[in-house]
């Protein structure tokens, strides 16, 4: 457990006078994809923003030894890059610059970005694949476009920890796969990934570790064959599921409501 | 992060270019006219009748104007950096509205002289609740229906408050001279009114470009920027005192002028991409830019009874207004409340 860099212990979130999220416990490693799947409403959106520290929890959360609301603003976000549901852009800004914004937490008020800086952004373009797509106002780009600039916006960080909250949600198979294939990679370069992931297929073709929550507890944590058997699929979202052999593996399909 | 580029310094050199014709213009522009030589002339020397109206009457008019004027810009650019929203304007959230209530309220009960500090503290206060009230009321979504709606009402709100006051008035005369005032002028300004607004308008600018890296991160929404280590309440409180701070001292000594903190972010918005950062400089030149052409045209355009600065400024930013909005259309009626 020496790669913990981010852990969660007996983590409680109250929002609105409702215990949202409560005794999850976990740590995330370094090198390591997990998803977190659960049905909806299981408080998965809040366990992130609670993790990412935009929301205030009960409880332990550590980042690389130290609490984390303890750690400066600006050195928790280079450590640890947050993508929310979504891909959220108001302005019509070029995805370049919207790409550029992942380096904030390293720049100063008003110096232009560094070297270093124009590196990871290029660096971060290249790899979600959209570098044409780079002086094009964000607003106008199709729902897949859009969630790969949104990505590389949170790779841009270069941040040791990257939590995503349903990246994959209205892109198209291909998408989904080009996605899910980034964020691996992320993690194979040293980073720890968790994904919220609906798709149980895509949770078990590209995660090492799921994280199962249902009604804000944490009902599994492990290997995606294990976490997402048809028994515990049937328990956790009602629904009847049988595991199909792809070829490359075998991935649960859901079939019908119980 | 927040670097400029060429392109953007560019565009400041040719607003500032900009200014300083119109303040020319502004010298010039009056019952007696001057001609541009005179006029700088004039300015420089101070001799004679015409050093009299240039430096007595119409210098502090024209400064006035350029301060009142980018203060509402940037005011304009900051709220809606905040918010998130094009829309977004001190006017529409009730800000003069309210820091007028407030400044009629002392002046109409003669607790302070027209020409103390009082006046201006009185309106920042008002402009302060409004623009607080709104940015609670909004909440973290900030959704455009909310957020246009609780403006609505903070503004009727300071509206009828306003009303109230007239009505309550000790004398007519004084009604009367507060109705006037209510209308947004820069007639027969003096220097005094500018320095005591001056201390406030710097003050305010000070506070609204502090937050420039978060204006940039909240394109991305509240948590993405939160998650990007910006400051989220200390962001709202800079830009909630920057605004109140600005419009309250404007309002207190010009009176209620709307709209150009709408409509000068939106001139210039294009020319640095969309960059709610960038945009704030050129938003506030802008702003300066409008006021003071909207004050030369007042003096310029032949009527018996001077026009009112704020009068022009709303019969332009009106329809300019709902344009934005026929604009916005499609985003206006698929957002969520």
């Amino acid at each position: 457990m020496s790669d913990a860099i981010l852990a969660a212990d007996n983590l409680a979130v109250r929002l609105g006078g409702r215990t949202i999220v409560d005794h999850v416990s976990f740590a995330l490693r370094r090198g390591e994809m997990t998803a977190l799947v659960g049905p909806n409403g299981a408080g998965k959106t809040t366990l992130l923003r609670a993790l990412a520290g935009v929301l205030p929890a009960r409880g332990r959360i550590t980042l690389a030894e130290a609490r984390l609301s303890d750690v400066p603003a600006r050195e928790r976000a280079r450590t640890i890059a947050y993508l929310p549901q979504g891909h959220v852009f108001h302005w019509p800004m070029s995805a370049a610059a919207v790409v550029a914004l992942g380096r904030l937490p390293h720049a100063d008020q008003f110096t232009r970005l560094s070297s270093a800086d124009e590196a990871a952004v290029a660096e971060a373009i290249a790899a979600a694949g959209i570098e044409t797509l780079a002086q094009r106002p964000v607003t106008a780009l199709s729902g897949g476009e859009r969630a790969r600039v949104a990505l590389a916006r949170v790779l841009a960080t270069g941040a040791a920890v990257m939590l995503a909250d349903e990246p994959t949600v209205s892109l198209d198979p291909l998408h989904q796969l080009l996605v899910m294939d980034l964020l691996r990679q992320a993690a194979r370069a040293g980073g720890a990934v968790l994904a919220v992931v609906h798709d149980l297929a895509l949770a078990t073709r590209f995660c090492d570790r799921v994280l199962v929550m249902d009604k804000g507890r944490l009902m599994f944590d492990g290997p995606p064959e294990q976490a997402l058997s048809p028994e515990r699929i049937a328990a956790v979202f009602g629904v009847d599921a049988v595991m199909v052999d792809t070829g490359e593996g075998r991935v649960p399909i859901a079939r019908h409501p119980l | 992060m927040v670097a400029f580029s060429r392109r953007d310094i560019g565009l400041w050199a040719v607003l500032i270019a900009l200014l300083a014709v119109l303040a020319l213009i502004s010298l010039m522009v009056g019952q007696a006219g001057l001609s541009p030589r005179t006029a700088l002339r004039a300015l420089i020397d101070g001799q004679g009748p015409a050093g009299l109206i240039v430096r007595e009457i119409r210098l502090p008019r024209t400064l006035l104007a350029l301060t009142i004027g980018a203060t509402l810009g940037l005011s304009g650019a900051a709220l809606q950096g905040l918010l998130r929203n094009p829309l977004a304007e001190p006017a529409l959230f009730g800000a003069p509205q309210s820091a007028a209530a407030t400044a009629s309220l002392v002046i109409a009960f003669g607790l302070a002289p027209v020409t103390s500090f009082a006046v201006p503290l009185a309106g920042i206060a008002g402009a302060l609740l409004s623009i607080g009230g709104l940015v609670a009321i909004a909440g973290r979504r900030a959704g455009l229906t909310v957020t246009l709606l609780a403006g609505l009402a903070l503004a009727s709100f300071a509206g009828a408050m306003t009303a109230l006051i007239l009505n309550l008035a000790p004398n007519p005369f004084i009604a009367l001279e507060v109705a006037f005032w209510l209308l947004g002028s820069l007639e027969d300004r003096s220097i005094d009114h500018l320095m005591i607004a001056l201390p406030f308008f710097v003050l305010s600018w000070v506070l609204l470009a502090l937050p420039l890296r978060a204006y940039r991160a909240l394109t991305l929404g509240e948590d993405a920027a939160v998650s990007l280590g910006v400051n989220l309440a200390l962001t709202r409180l800079l830009v909630v005192a920057g605004v109140a701070i600005g419009v309250g001292a404007g309002v207190a000594v010009a009176g209620s002028i709307g709209f150009v903190g709408l409509v000068a972010p939106h001139l210039v918005r294009r020319l640095v991409r969309s960059d709610p950062a960038a945009v704030l400089l050129p938003a506030a030149l802008a702003g300066a830019a409008l006021l003071a052409a909207a004050d030369i045209a007042v003096r310029a355009l032949p009527a018996a009874i001077e026009l009112k600065v704020g009068v022009v400024t709303a019969l332009i930013g009106v329809p300019f207004f709902l344009a934005m909005i026929f604009a916005e259309r499609r985003v206006l009626e698929g957002s969520p409340a």
